[in-house]
């Protein structure tokens, strides 16, 4: 009972006015979605491609040609390789690339001129384009090696563009949706970044001297830590009900993962979190500083954890150093959920979850102490 | 002279806290650490990273022999050997099964007939069962395309050429496999070498130079929460010394952090900053600038100081988001909104100074940035006459 006036007094503390509630609850849920809204979006679409041709002849047109009608690119002309090299720092496409003049010329002479690709930065579509490339130019060389003159070689290409022969896919919906890694990853970094503020709160109380009077009362220790935890957790959750509810249902972003079972997993993760806030905090002496040292792990432990590029994309060794982070789990989970696994097929990333949160809390808790309130 | 006494201290004290050591040291190198061997798979070679096997099954219709168009030549070839690992499958429900599974990662269902078809001329079609793991279909897809483009590209040659000269195909196909279709140009004006790490070690040094911002925020409130600024009253110094003196400490502690990060990425890791040493040096002032004004305005203008906090940390993350910190983001919504903030004039700022750039666009990008700083300059002077830095 006393734990829970403890909780009742801090969720008043962080939402009880309407600005509290407005600038700690409200509105950063509201920004989280948008932003995480409007990074699906693109996640979803196509990659924006940027391409310069200089050639112009047989060869270079088949291969934007099979490029188009690939599903996952979307190509845009550019005038010079100037320009679209500009365009591509100002990051206005995810990588882009040049037909030399000549192309044509060097395919059917068997001396081919290289394709020269652009990126700003490493990315799942600049990868395929890469490989996509290097595979449609081979194809072209082998044609042109058995055409010999141009007029034959054109007539092949276009035979090859009608794909008589082709694939079909047949799609039993049991992969997660694509880019939810990338909007689940961001989700999560902000997440985190509000945990800290409700762990802050701890510490100002602590730092006033307001939790010493607390243990003053006839209050035992154990309940002052439920009625901190349960606090933080309340607030915690509301956030992310609140992120689901208006991702979900008011900018219908479709996470393909049921309601419940998100939130489930969402909820592990904000135990994790606290736990670590409430960790470093401890082991930090001056409040303040471990507020903003808790905003400067966030970056390097969502990096590790796959929040902003695939896990798999990392050498070996990252990716064993990658099990030790949260975000790597709770991310493999919504995954999971996404595939239409059910809560049966998450059962290992909530125990580790649950058992980071277990030892990270037990850490934490050690800023419970009220003695320290000390100021460097 | 005052001043400089307030900032001498200020510096001294912040050098010799365990967590300034830690924020100023320790998590930049930490972080350029993860981002060093985190891409640097795809940073050295440049190539397709190694992605972990796929187990693909293939099922047959049976009595067809196995070896047509080269099929089991281009399983056995070591390129594809190393990303993926075909098995015979019995039927299609079985595959289906070992899908849901997750025993297998893909599958591939050849049709009855497809050899004849192949070579009467007539469309034929493989049937992709995609798995669970969504790179694992795109690597499987873009693999067995490949190889039917292949075929496809055979078929057409026969067509268009009569069969008999179509057939040496295969075998010349696999002789220009070795040449490199494709190059890695660099986005340097100069043709330096430009890697995706150096996108990421600017968007981070700037989201750390914003965060020390914060740093000044604790130093101006403990002295109000320790009531040492009751006593700094009534010395012959003037709130405004304190203040000043304390933004300048602090200042060139996070100057000094940037050194770290970027000295600390070029030695260790090869990042390449540029030619422009000074026009680097005044995006950092610039950016040490925003963010002080930026903390200490919300600070002023909020009750509490952990709210002020919250608020700042929040407007930094939102920031280094928008402007595409974390992942370049090209959707005009956000690309428009960016260009409100710190980090795109900086970040771009100091890409162009990496990509060697004309000198006027770069001046172009610092001018934007000092405008800026400029306004939260402006911002952060009224809101200090209007509140203040005073023992209540």
């Amino acid at each position: 009972m006393n734990s829970l006036t403890i909780a009742w007094n801090m969720i008043r503390q962080i939402a009880g006015t309407k600005k509290g509630a407005l600038l700690h609850i409200l509105l950063p849920c509201v920004v989280i979605t948008l932003a995480v809204a409007l990074m699906g979006q693109q996640e979803s679409s196509k990659a924006r491609i940027l391409y310069v041709n200089e050639d112009g002849g047989t060869a270079s047109t088949h291969l934007l040609d099979e490029l188009r009608a690939k599903p996952d690119y979307m190509l845009k002309e550019i005038e010079t390789e100037e320009a679209m090299k500009k365009e591509i720092t100002g990051s206005k496409g995810e990588a882009g690339f040049v037909i030399l003049a000549g192309f044509t010329d060097g395919i059917l002479s068997g001396n081919p001129k290289v394709v020269r690709m652009y990126e700003l930065k490493m990315s799942e579509a600049s990868i395929t384009l890469r490989l996509t490339l290097q595979q449609l130019s081979q194809g072209m060389a082998s044609t042109a090696g058995l055409a010999g003159d141009k007029a034959v070689f054109g007539t092949m290409l276009e035979q090859t563009r009608k794909h008589a022969v082709s694939s079909v896919k047949h799609d039993m919906q049991i992969y997660p949706k694509p880019g939810l890694n990338i909007v689940t990853g961001f989700t999560l970094m902000f997440l985190m970044g509000l945990v800290n503020s409700s762990v802050s709160k701890i510490l100002e109380d602590r730092r006033r001297r307001t939790m010493a009077r607390i243990f003053s009362a006839p209050v035992r220790a154990w309940e002052i830590t439920l009625g901190n935890f349960l606090g933080s957790f309340a607030v915690g959750i509301t956030q992310i009900l609140l992120v689901l509810l208006f991702s979900g249902y008011v900018l219908r972003y479709d996470y393909d993962v049921p309601l419940l079972q998100h939130f489930i997993v969402l909820g592990a993760f904000m135990l994790v979190a606290m736990g670590l806030a409430s960790a470093v905090a401890g082991l930090i002496r001056n409040p303040q500083n471990a507020g903003m040292l808790n905003s400067l792990i966030i970056t390097p432990t969502c990096m590790l954890g796959g929040c902003f590029w695939p896990v798999s994309f990392m050498p070996e060794f990252m990716q064993k150093a990658a099990n030790f982070v949260p975000q790597k789990w709770t991310i493999e989970a919504v995954e999971k959920l996404s595939a239409g696994g059910g809560m049966g097929s998450v059962t290992l990333p909530l125990a580790i979850l649950g058992l980071m949160a277990l030892i990270l809390l037990a850490i934490g808790s050690s800023i419970l102490r009220p003695a320290e309130t000390q100021v460097s | 002279m005052k001043l400089w006494t307030i900032l001498w201290f200020e510096i001294r004290k912040l050098i010799r806290a365990r967590v300034v050591l830690l924020n100023l040291f320790l998590l930049p190198l930490l972080l350029i650490f993860i981002l060093g061997n985190a891409l640097s798979a795809v940073f050295d070679s440049g190539e397709d990273i190694k992605l972990d096997k796929s187990i693909v099954t293939l099922v047959k219709p049976a009595g067809e022999a196995a070896g047509d168009f080269g099929l089991q030549e281009f399983l056995d070839s070591p390129e594809i050997k190393s990303s993926i690992e075909a098995r015979s499958g019995v039927s299609r429900e079985q595959a289906e099964a070992d899908l849901r599974s997750g025993e297998i990662d893909f599958a591939v269902v050849i049709p009855e007939g497809f050899e004849a078809n192949v070579n009467m001329g007539q469309p034929a079609h493989w049937e992709y069962i995609l798995g669970k793991d969504h790179l694992k279909n795109h690597v499987a897809t873009m693999t067995f395309d490949a190889y039917l483009d292949e075929v496809n590209r055979i078929q057409a040659s026969a067509i268009v050429l009569g069969p008999e000269k179509a057939i040496p195909a295969q075998a010349g196909a696999e002789n220009n496999a070795a040449f490199s279709y494709v190059e890695n140009a660099s986005l340097n004006e100069k043709g330096d070498s430009y890697s995706a790490f150096q996108y990421y070690a600017a968007s981070m040094l700037i989201m750390f130079l914003l965060y020390s911002g914060l740093m000044v925020n604790e130093s101006l409130n403990s002295e109000i929460e320790g009531k040492t600024l009751y006593r700094l009253g009534s010395m012959p110094i003037s709130p405004l010394q304190i203040f000043v003196g304390k933004i300048f400490g602090n200042s060139i502690v996070t100057l000094l952090q940037a050194a770290v990060i970027i000295f600390g990425t070029s030695w260790l890791y090869g990042v390449k900053w540029g030619a422009h040493p000074g026009y680097l040096l005044a995006i950092c002032v610039l950016v040490v600038l925003c963010s002080m004004m930026l903390a200490v305005t919300v600070s002023l203008l909020s009750k509490s100081q952990t709210t002020a906090n919250a608020i700042v940390q929040f407007i930094i993350i939102l920031m280094t988001f928008l402007s595409g910190g974390f992942q370049p983001i090209p959707v005009d919504l956000i690309q428009k909104l960016s260009e409100g903030t710190v980090n795109h004039w900086a970040l771009q700022g100091i890409l162009r100074i990496m990509l060697d750039a004309a000198p006027s666009e770069i001046l172009h990008h610092i001018l934007m940035l000092s405008i800026v700083g400029g306004v939260l300059l402006l911002i952060g002077m009224i809101s200090y006459r209007k509140a203040g830095y005073q023992y209540e």
